[in-house]
């Protein structure tokens, strides 16, 4: 017990716990817009984005996480313009886009004697790796999606009820399908430090489909989402450190056991 | 003499009374006094166990107002024949001072003819600028996919404010795409769509409400509040949106559902959230598209009452899409079939 308490005195510790209690609290809200709106294989590109920005700053001796951040927008920028002059959908579009980060990521690990083995840490994430300017970034882009989501609940909830309806509505749904895609975009860039790309999905959906069994309305999917959420990923870090497992891990498979646990009929899952 | 039959004071035109209780009076001129008085009714919630009206002149359209709003006791002082008609026909003990076979203005003479009550009660709130409608016109038009034949070909239809239409066709006649071009998503190939004078892309947003054909296979949680809460208007202050909702969620009998999932409702249920929702958006134009698929004969007998009501209070333009061949029958609206040669 004494040796737990001592380790959450720990700076990188309790770095990593205040970052996962504010990436629980938050982020699950943008898994709600990545699974409403389908994006489940933009996803996967982004997660992609950040090995190829893993590779890059390696590469060029940069600091991570800006590298990630400002591939994964320009990723998502491009997958918005692609889209939007062809009749290829987000899907298509970002398996190409998968396809060419994975390339480039090969490729400049190649060109730069970039071990694979260090680029490839990403895929597991590094919670006691954050530094305050790290965490600042976190709190900023939590900041950026909760006002988001506060301010435009109501077209929000509109688009992710019916675009069409939302558009009806006199709504600007294009604009904040691309705010939404941008957040995501974030979003992802930050989780995959904080969880890896393997097991991202536990902050990001698996608190969502957990919320999604007894939620019936948009405001409880959120809210719900973010409490399961903001358990899963501080009890999860604790346990973590009290049983000298890896943090992501740990969080994953918590997630993954909230979700199994039997519900009573309420929600949509059920 | 009851107090309702006492001389109006000087400037007055309509006096309401419940029983010998002054509860309404107005100085307005032709119907806008009885149309004031049936907007007040919205919100008064003393005793009306008695309405007791007097007015400085009734014909036939007085008369038939005032039976639609609850009066059961009427002093006229210029009363028409058709008037005591009606107010004899539907129970109403009546008086007045002075009595003449017609009144002489456009109103009575325009309803001479008519006998359906609630066609009168249209015209009338359409000739008192009561509807919240567009004009629709649409004309010759045609339109074709890139590379295919014309799926829409040769269509007009003129509809006035707060005028009625049903589109009937089989799958494939272009429903949804005439749907498509008069919301403004689609452009036509020739031909115009006019919508209270204007091109559909140059109209105000929210001027169009739009309930689609339902959706069986969505899972969303999305209560049925939220769903007519994102029609409101937001510039209103919080109270008057949260007033707007319950009250449309009240007008078409969804309020005990507010809180459910809209997705785990019947089919029924989730049109009748739709009209809700299009009440609060106060869409000009409804533009239903097959609104009675997947529906059982109770849901579908409910949604029919609700379009009934809402043709005879907001009275929007309304243009239903459907195949439904019996909708002719249980609606009595004008109709414009899809032809073959369109698809």
């Amino acid at each position: 017990m004494d040796e737990f308490l001592f380790a959450l005195t720990l700076p990188p510790v309790s770095r990593g716990l205040l970052a996962m209690a504010v990436a629980g609290l938050c982020f699950p809200a943008s898994g709600v817009m990545v699974l409403r709106l389908n994006l489940i294989p933009m996803r996967y590109m982004l997660m992609h984005g950040v090995i190829l920005g893993g590779a890059i700053s390696l590469a060029l001796s940069l600091p991570l996480l800006p590298v990630s951040i400002a591939l994964n927008l320009l990723l998502v920028l491009l997958m918005l313009r692609l889209t939007k002059d062809s009749s290829y959908g987000f899907g298509m579009a970002s398996a190409a886009a998968m396809v060419f980060t994975m390339a480039a990521a090969s490729l400049v690990m190649h060109l730069w004697d970039v071990p694979a083995k260090d680029t490839l840490q990403l895929l597991w994430g590094s919670p006691f790796a954050l530094t305050w300017t790290d965490i600042g970034s976190l709190v900023s882009i939590a900041l950026v999606l909760i006002l988001y989501l506060a301010v435009n609940f109501r077209t929000v909830s509109a688009i992710f009820f019916d675009p069409e309806i939302a558009q009806s509505l006199g709504m600007p749904v294009k604009k904040h399908h691309t705010m939404m895609v941008l957040i995501i975009a974030l979003v992802v860039a930050m989780a995959m430090k904080l969880l890896g790309a393997l097991l991202i999905d536990a902050l990001l959906i698996l608190p969502v489909l957990v919320a999604a069994k007894r939620a019936v309305s948009l405001k409880q999917l959120l809210l719900l989402s973010c409490l399961i959420g903001l358990f899963v990923s501080t009890f999860g870090f604790l346990l973590a450190i009290a049983t000298d497992l890896p943090p992501s891990g740990t969080v994953a498979l918590l997630s993954a056991l909230l979700y199994l646990i039997p519900t009573h009929k309420k929600g949509i899952a059920s | 003499m009851n107090r309702y039959q006492e001389p109006l004071t000087e400037g007055t035109t309509l006096c309401v009374y419940n029983h010998d209780e002054l509860i309404f009076s107005d100085a307005g001129r032709w119907l806008h006094p009885l149309f004031s008085f049936e907007k007040f009714l919205i919100s008064y919630t003393g005793p009306k166990d008695c309405l007791s009206a007097h007015d400085t002149a009734a014909g036939k359209a007085a008369a038939l107002l005032m039976s639609r709003f609850g009066i059961k006791r009427a002093h006229i002082n210029l009363i028409s024949e058709t008037a005591i008609a009606h107010y004899q026909a539907h129970g109403i003990e009546v008086s007045w001072e002075e009595r003449i076979p017609l009144l002489a203005c456009k109103t009575e003479s325009l309803l001479l003819e008519m006998e359906d009550e609630d066609q009168m009660y249209r015209e009338l709130k359409r000739r008192a600028k009561l509807v919240q409608g567009v004009t629709v016109e649409v004309q010759n038009l045609l339109f074709s996919y890139p590379g295919q034949n014309p799926l829409i070909q040769e269509i007009s239809f003129s509809l006035p404010e707060g005028g009625r239409l049903i589109i009937q066709g089989d799958n494939g006649r272009g429903k949804t795409t005439l749907l498509n071009l008069l919301m403004g998503k689609l452009k036509a190939s020739e031909g115009s769509i006019l919508i209270d004078g204007k091109d559909p892309s140059q109209l105000p947003p929210r001027t169009i409400g739009y309930i689609k054909q339902q959706q069986t296979q969505q899972q969303f949680p999305v209560s049925a509040r939220e769903v007519v809460s994102m029609a409101v208007d937001p510039k209103k202050e919080k109270t008057e949106q949260m007033w707007e909702v319950d009250t449309a969620l009240r007008r078409t009998g969804v309020a005990h559902l507010s809180s459910r999932n809209f997705f785990t409702l019947s089919g029924g249920e989730r049109q009748k959230v739709s009209l809700a929702r299009s009440l609060c958006q106060k869409a000009r134009l409804l533009l239903l598209d097959e609104p009675t698929s997947f529906l059982d004969a109770k849901s579908r007998n409910t949604l029919l009452e609700v379009l009934h009501s809402l043709t005879l209070e907001e009275m929007p333009t309304i243009i239903i899409v459907t195949h439904d061949k019996d909708l002719e029958a249980d609606l009595s609206w004008p109709i414009l079939h899809l032809e073959e040669h369109h698809g």
